[in-house]
């Protein structure tokens, strides 16, 4: 549970949520108190429905996702002893293909190239520029292990 | 673009998720050290303070790389984001962009907008000749190594094309192969320089020219 920078937060919003149901019983009470044509009970009404709101929010939140839920988007071999764990696992995976199987590129599309021991790949600037996850490519040209970021 | 391969061993990079200096921060699975994109830097954890080596590369457009390189392979994922293209160049204006290198404490650019007027620059970057060259046609720049023969070559653009004084020889300018002339066949080493926003050039780099 803890080694998820979302789920670590789960006191503050358990606080938060009884801040919530706290504002909820005394609005409710001075709501009853209040003379029935009064316009500060129409006041007293958008609050505790802001209230309500808020807590349903925060239990849909905590209740209905589990730890599991944002397992995509941890790697549990990349976090450290001071708690920080990678959002993103490396990208590794990219699949090459020969240039002219590669119509989609438009023409004036940028792409940085690389040449290494006579090797030539390019990589599409809007490829790694799509996703934060893609922004850094590990790849292999010419017996070299290179990455290629953007 | 930096080798993985460290003298201990091979790194595999991700990304961080954060950006530090307006550069973006990359961490290594091996040993979560982060390196910071623009320089190649590791700014925190084991590795911290050590240099990736940059490897050379070249941002141009895909006709001219394709043109240059036929047989080219291409790294490429399904995507939809179409944005960057060479008109951005003409969108943001030239003076939005530069050409730089950096090696430790030390970073040298040159604004496009010099660039385009000049299209053959001579300088020099830790006390080696180098030529800064700029193909008007597909707007792209490129930073190599002047070869020495007595003196190290001086480039020229004559009528559209790169041209040595001392040879007479004729260049390529994007893939610094001579393709005819005394030298044809030769080629000038590459340096690894990166074109980049000026802004965040000078943002990581604020001792640049």
């Amino acid at each position: 549970m803890m080694e998820n920078t979302i789920w670590r937060w789960w006191p503050v919003g358990t606080l938060a949520a009884g801040l919530v149901v706290l504002g909820l019983l005394v609005t409710a009470l001075r709501l009853l108190a209040s003379p029935l044509r009064s316009r500060r009970r129409w006041g007293f009404a958008s609050l505790a429905t802001l209230s309500a709101a808020v807590l349903v929010g925060h239990l849909s939140l905590t209740r209905l996702l589990r730890p599991e839920d944002f397992s995509g988007y941890t790697t549990p071999d990349a976090s450290r002893s001071d708690g920080w764990t990678a959002l993103f696992p490396p990208w590794t995976d990219c699949p090459i293909r020969p240039a002219a199987a590669a119509s989609q590129i438009n023409s004036l599309e940028l792409v940085i190239g690389v040449e290494l021991d006579g090797d030539a790949r390019a990589y599409p600037v809007n490829m790694l520029n799509e996703r934060a996850e893609r922004k850094a490519l590990n790849d292999v040209l010419g017996g070299q292990a290179i990455a290629v970021t953007f | 673009v930096y080798a993985r391969q460290t003298e201990e061993q091979e790194l595999t990079l991700g990304v961080a998720g954060s950006v530090f200096h307006g550069s973006m921060v990359l961490y290594d699975r091996e040993t979560k050290s982060f390196w910071t994109q623009g320089d190649g830097k590791a700014v925190e954890g084991p590795l911290a303070g050590r240099l990736l080596h940059p490897i050379p590369s070249v941002l141009t457009d895909w006709q001219t790389w394709l043109r240059h390189h036929p047989s080219s392979t291409v790294a490429l994922r399904a995507y939809a984001n179409r944005g960057m293209t060479r008109e951005v160049y003409e969108f943001m204006g030239l003076g939005s962009f530069v050409l730089g290198v950096s090696e430790g404490n030390f970073a040298k650019a040159w604004g496009f907008g010099e660039l385009a007027k000049n299209g053959a620059i001579q300088d020099e970057w830790l006390g080696a000749p180098v030529l800064v060259v700029f193909d008007k046609g597909s707007w792209t720049a490129r930073l190599y190594e002047r070869p020495r023969t007595a003196d190290p070559l001086t480039f020229h653009i004559v009528e559209g094309r790169l041209v040595d004084e001392q040879t007479g020889s004729m260049w390529q300018p994007l893939t610094g192969r001579a393709e005819a002339g005394p030298l044809a066949g030769q080629r000038l080493k590459p340096l690894p320089a990166v074109t980049s926003y000026r802004s965040a050039w000078y943002e990581l780099h604020p001792d640049s020219n």
